[in-house]
């Protein structure tokens, strides 16, 4: 059983990266820019957006934070005529229209040059400023002027994100027409003829059967998919004493450069020739001069010295520029943490060494660059931070699937305590009036919709004008609630908030597991062995419950394992009606917002959760049924 | 038995469980919120919500008095004095403010909060540009500490406002070995920002999210305290105890309840469930059908005052002027066309059936509560012959007799269908379908396409539309026009949708900007709002009312156009109720 458990949890690997994998895809084709969202959010009427070169350094900030100006995988299976670098254009929609130029012409090189012509013509655009035209020369409107401008800066702006033949030759006709009829638009005409030449180079040089042969490009370790997964900081981290690092310094030089180390110095920190020489603690003889970091202070020396086993009991000198600046007589405290230096001019000792910022042995993975935020990736539990909030999803989440899971896990029980004894009653008396008149009853449950039952439970219970027995919302109540209560105190407090929907989860499962529970007992009471049971003697209880029911089980576990992915997912409509904190609204409002690490979150780990949840209904029917083994 | 026992167990649970009802006798006030907000760190956040929290928890050098709509000071002794160039403005702190610590604030946490603001390592993208365009340094007096200057960057009408939505926060608590000290309001403007490893390293921690929701972090100089955060659930804020402004007699100084409890409840229903049972005290949130059905109730008004009041935002039909002519017919490029537009929609049907009467009409860019408003606008009314006529004059004519009309544009015919883009939801659907029975009268055919925010939005400032359904936030304080009417804004990808605008409308709304002269600002935003009336770019709606309930166990339940609408702060419990004997009645 441990090993065909161990086996199971084994294939959840690659069924794991399939999940990942999909989800990964799912969210990069997702509708809109994160970055347009983030950095839009704001833009309610009356901010001063002025400078669109702010606005622009902006999103190229939240781009980097977010890891967006990545490639996307580790390679990328394209064709001849693509370009490998494209994912370094910033604005999404640019790059659409890139890709579809390339499909276009299938030369790579042609749009780019086209591309960049038409960004220069758009620089040169901005340089116009209609009122100094006007200034200059008083003939001229200014609202001509203005409108021929404007309309121009609209067509090169259109004409980046239209790959389309028609389209693209009328707007060169309009910008063609505006710089006739305008004579102050001149200064344009230079870079448009740059760009009308390289538009027809591009449709003269087209290489479309590039677009036929693939091509495989190779991006590496750092790309978007590999730092949802791994993150970007090292898998270990450990604190080395000074004397391996010089040895990893070494390893660093060699071909495996998966090995790096690093020193953050202090503030303030610069290197200094530090010397030792002599017999130390063990009594072996150390001759040893190498450059060290050391802090300068005010009166005193921080000293990061490489006070290996070997130089304890040496005394060790920190000289800059020749000049003795600092001794130390490095003791065993020296090994892990920082030789504190005392002055030579100064005999106060610092009391407080502090101790070096960072001083690693940085394993695989180390990939993390300057400027964006460090991620720890989803083996390690970092979800990525939420489009909506920057939260951290994992933060977000964490307890409201507690929430979920015991709203689930409680229904489900009541479910099951419930249903079994109303299917094996059914079953018992099967094509009885009671039966019949139990299936009737619990089919009427199962057809009202648990938005309307949810809906009319607050207004008969909570409400004045009826019964007021249950409070409406929340699951505590704000005014009395101490959350340092305890457990049973707080399962008390919640009692009355959890009952209406409580009630409103779980009576629709009543027909359906009864009525499993009801078929799989008519199966089995048909049995021989019930038959056999029966002849012996046995009182008809002991036949049911001991004989029957456990063989009658099997479909009922098979139910059982859907629990688990519930959690994640939760009840949107239930936890809205009641204002339960849960993980519906968190993923319906994920969904309304494309926060697209939530939605990635929890689809993967609801996927995560339904193998967890077979995996226990299988290990279940073992424990059922004495006959499955899984050896 | 078991099952006996387990019946047993199982109806006694529900029996002890029953609620008990809420003790109305504490001076606590729960107000009701629809949705959490995004966080509530003082700058890289950015919800209306955070905005309501923050009156009681935060508090900023100036601010918008939302009863008389004027700015008022709030940490500074009194309104800054502008130089002579309009360049400069001094601000003298009031004396006594004092953080939790019992320091007292002085121009150094003003420097250092506005250094936040402007960081380009702050995690505030959205709103930094607002302070970078007008803030150019701020000037420590070395004689008084409690003196600085602001001196801005160009002369504008904003420049005299600008702190009235910077929350000041405390130097010694959050810098304490003054890595921000030395960075120079220069370098954090350029460019080229001279990002120092310290920085970066005191900017990581800082904008932590902790920072945006651990309760003993959320620190300010308001008189409460946020004690707790119940994610999804409420937010709790406590009175603190020996605060700096209880002595003082402005009302935003006062602060009568001992807790403030911010109650997140989403569903309509609930909500009303909850006025019903009392379990809210204030809400400017409940839906405008479950106000009227609650107001029909003796009991329910017997303890809450409620209203409906008008608010700044309002909803309009775009009509794209300058359509691109190949995938958008130039359909509205003719203001006849527009105005036949205005004289065909129905809004006061829409105001009466969708909103049952709680909205107002707009007939400008500007609400009508403003001071700034054009009065002279007059609205347009539901006129079908007018429109018809004026349709006939723009060429738009019924030439086959197929009801719809049409007009040869180069040399083709043109029916007059044109597409009305909208944000799907159910209500916006019932008004498409509204308007667009209305217009087929004309013989006009609006096809009704519902999108999602981000396609919607993309096609809005891309120009790509013929019609659109959209809205506007807004609020008391000026709102630049630049953003929806400047020309630049519709070849920037601004939110000038529709292509409006001309030389005098651009110099128009440069004079209401460029100036510190109450008159001359006034004057211009009059003219361009007789412009855009004239124009019609817009066919201006309606603005819905926000809707209130107050607990009468207050005393001092003022409620204000301006959002947030109420003062939570101000909110006084009657005597007759903090008597703890009392016993609460649902009032019947």
């Amino acid at each position: 059983m441990f090993k065909y458990a161990i086996k199971r949890i084994l294939t959840f690997i690659p069924m794991l990266i399939a999940i990942s994998l999909l989800s990964f895809v799912i969210s990069i084709n997702a509708p809109g820019d994160p970055v347009e969202r983030l950095s839009k959010a704001a833009g309610s009427e009356g901010s001063a957006e002025q400078q669109s070169g702010a606005s622009k350094k902006i999103k190229q900030e939240l781009r980097k934070k977010l890891g967006l100006d990545l490639p996307i995988f580790y390679l990328s299976i394209t064709d001849l005529a693509s370009s490998d670098t494209l994912y370094k254009v910033q604005d999404k929609y640019h790059k659409a229209n890139l890709d579809a130029l390339t499909h276009q012409s299938g030369n790579w090189q042609a749009v780019s040059d086209y591309y960049s012509s038409l960004l220069s013509l758009q620089k040169a655009h901005q340089q116009f400023n209609a009122k100094t035209i006007v200034v200059n020369d008083t003939s001229l409107s200014l609202n001509l002027v203005n409108e021929s401008v404007n309309q121009l800066g609209f067509e090169i702006g259109s004409l980046l994100e239209t790959s389309d033949k028609d389209i693209v030759a009328l707007k060169f006709e309009k910008m063609n027409s505006l710089l006739k009829e305008n004579i102050f638009l001149s200064d344009l005409e230079d870079p448009l003829a740059n760009v009308k030449q390289t538009r027809e180079n591009l449709l003269a040089n087209a290489t479309r059967w590039k677009t036929y042969i693939p091509a495989i490009n190779w991006y590496g370790a750092i790309n978007q998919y590999h730092l949802w997964l791994f993150g970007d900081q090292p898998y270990c981290q450990i604190y080395y004493p000074f004397e391996w690092m010089e040895r990893f310094e070494n390893k660093k030089n060699t071909k495996n450069n998966t090995f790096v180390y690093s020193i953050d110095m202090p503030i303030g920190g610069k290197y200094v020739t530090h010397t030792h020489k002599g017999k130390n603690k063990y009594g072996a003889y150390e001759d040893r001069s190498k450059k060290s970091a050391i802090y300068v202070g005010e009166k005193e020396w921080h000293g990061l010295g490489d006070a290996g086993n070997s130089s304890f009991g040496l005394k060790h000198n920190f000289r800059e520029e020749g000049k003795v600046i600092g001794d130390k007589l490095c003791d065993d405290s020296g090994f892990r943490t920082i030789c504190t230096i005392i002055s030579s001019e100064s005999s106060i000792q610092n009391p407080n060494p502090i101790k070096p910022k960072k001083l690693i042995f940085a394993g695989f993975n180390n990939l993390h660059t300057e400027g964006s935020a460090p991620r720890y990736g989803l083996l390690r539990g970092d979800f990525g931070i939420s489009y909506i909030d920057s939260q951290p999803i994992q933060d977000k989440i964490w307890q409201k699937v507690g929430i979920s899971f015991s709203l689930s896990l409680i229904s489900i029980f009541l479910a099951y305590l419930i249903s079994i004894p109303i299917g094996i009653y059914s079953a018992y008396k099967k094509d009885s009036a009671v039966d019949k008149g139990m299936s009737l009853v619990l089919f009427i449950l199962y057809s009202m919709p648990s938005f309307f039952v949810g809906t009319l439970l607050l207004l008969q219970f909570a409400n004045p004008d009826n019964l007021s027995w249950f409070p409406v919302s929340g699951i505590q109540d704000p005014t009395i609630f101490d959350p340092n209560w305890s457990l049973w105190m707080k399962l008390k407090h919640r009692m009355p908030f959890l009952i209406l929907p409580i009630i409103t989860y779980t009576y629709g499962s009543f027909a359906f597991l009864s009525r499993i529970m009801r078929i799989g007992m008519i199966d089995v009471v048909s049995q021989d062995y019930i038959r056999t049971a029966r002849a012996k003697g046995l009182g008809e209880g002991k036949v049911i419950l001991k004989h029957a029911l456990r063989n009658s089980l099997l479909p009922i576990i098979t139910v059982f394992a859907a629990i688990f992915p519930m959690a994640i997912g939760g009840s949107i409509i239930i936890e809205v009606i009641f204002s339960i904190p849960g993980m519906g609204v968190e993923v319906f409002n994920s969904i309304l917002n494309y926060d697209y690490p939530m939605i990635i979150t929890v689809f993967t780990l609801s996927g995560f959760l339904t193998m967890v949840g077979y995996l226990v209904a299988d290990i279940l029917y073992a424990v059922v049924d004495p006959r499955i083994s899984y050896k | 038995m078991i099952k006996k026992l387990l019946l047993t167990l199982f109806v006694s649970a529900i029996l002890t469980s029953c609620v008990k009802e809420r003790d109305l006798s504490q001076n606590t006030v729960i107000a009701h919120i629809t949705a959490q907000p995004d966080g509530l760190h003082p700058f890289n956040d950015n919800s209306a919500i955070r905005s309501y929290i923050f009156n009681y928890t935060q508090k900023t050098l100036i601010k918008l008095d939302i009863e008389s709509l004027e700015y008022i000071p709030s940490l500074v002794k009194s309104m800054p004095t502008a130089s002579e160039d309009n360049l400069s403005f001094e601000y003298e702190i009031k004396e006594g403010v004092k953080w939790d610590d019992g320091t007292a604030l002085t121009a150094k946490d003003v420097a250092f909060s506005v250094k936040l603001m402007l960081c380009p390592l702050t995690n505030n993208a959205q709103i930094r540009g607002n302070y970078t365009t007008v803030i150019k340094s701020i000037e420590l007096d070395p004689s008084n500490p409690m003196k600085f200057t602001m001196y801005a960057q160009n002369v504008h009408w904003d420049n005299k406002f600008i702190f009235s939505e910077l929350f000041i926060q405390q130097k010694s608590l959050w810098d304490p070995k003054g890595v921000l000290t030395n960075v120079s309001f220069e370098n954090l403007l350029s460019d080229n920002f001279n990002e120092t490893e310290a920085l970066q390293e005191w900017f990581n921690t800082y904008n932590n999210a902790d920072n945006s929701y651990k309760p003993n972090l959320l620190v300010g100089l308001g008189a409460y305290q946020v004690a707790e955060w119940v994610a999804s659930q409420y937010i709790t804020i406590e009175k603190k105890d020996n605060w700096w402004g209880a002595e003082d007699s402005s009302v935003y100084n006062k602060a009568y309840p001992d807790r403030i409890i911010f109650k997140i409840i989403k569903e309509d229903a609930s909500s009303y469930l909850a006025l019903k049972n009392q379990e809210i005290d204030v809400t400017t949130r409940i839906g405008t059908v479950k106000l009227m059905k609650l107001q029909e109730r003796d009991y329910f008004n017997n303890n809450y005052d409620s209203d409906f009041l008008d608010q700044y935002s309002f909803s309009y039909m775009g009509l794209n002027m300058k359509p691109d002519g190949i995938k958008h017919k130039p359909f509205f490029v003719d203001q006849k066309v527009r105005r036949a537009m205005a004289y065909l929609i129905p809004i006061d049907e829409i105001i009466e059936v969708m909103m049952h009467g709680q909205g107002s009409r707009q007939a400008s860019l500007i609400s009508p509560l403003k001071s700034t408003y054009n009065d002279t606008l007059k609205l347009i009314p539901l006129d079908i012959e007018k429109a018809k006529e004026l349709l006939t004059q723009a060429g738009w004519v019924d030439t086959d007799g197929d009801n719809i009309r049409d007009k040869v544009i180069n040399g083709v015919k043109i029916p007059f269908s044109f597409k009305l883009s909208y944000m799907s939801s159910p209500s916006t659907t019932e008004i498409v379908l509204m308007i667009k029975e209305s217009l087929y009268k004309a013989g006009v055919v609006a096809e009704p396409t519902p999108m999602d925010f981000t396609l919607f939005y993309k096609n809005a400032m891309d120009h790509n539309f013929d019609g659109m359904m959209g809205g506007w936030g807004g609020s008391a304080s000026y709102s630049n026009p630049m953003q929806l009417w400047h020309t630049s804004s519709w070849v920037t990808k601004g939110s000038n949708f529709c292509g409006f605008g001309d030389a005098e409308s651009d110099a128009l709304i440069e004079e209401a900007n460029l100036t510190l002269d109450k008159e001359k600002h006034n004057n211009a935003l009059l003219k361009l709002q007789a412009k855009v009336y004239e124009d019609q770019p817009y066919v201006f709606l309606y603005a819905t009312k926000r809707k209130f309930a107050i607990h009468k166990r207050f005393n001092n339940r003022g409620m204000y156009n301006e959002r947030p609408g109420v003062m939570l702060q101000n909110l006084n419990l009657r005597p007759k109720f903090s008597s703890k004997n009392l016993a609460p009645t649902n009032g019947q």
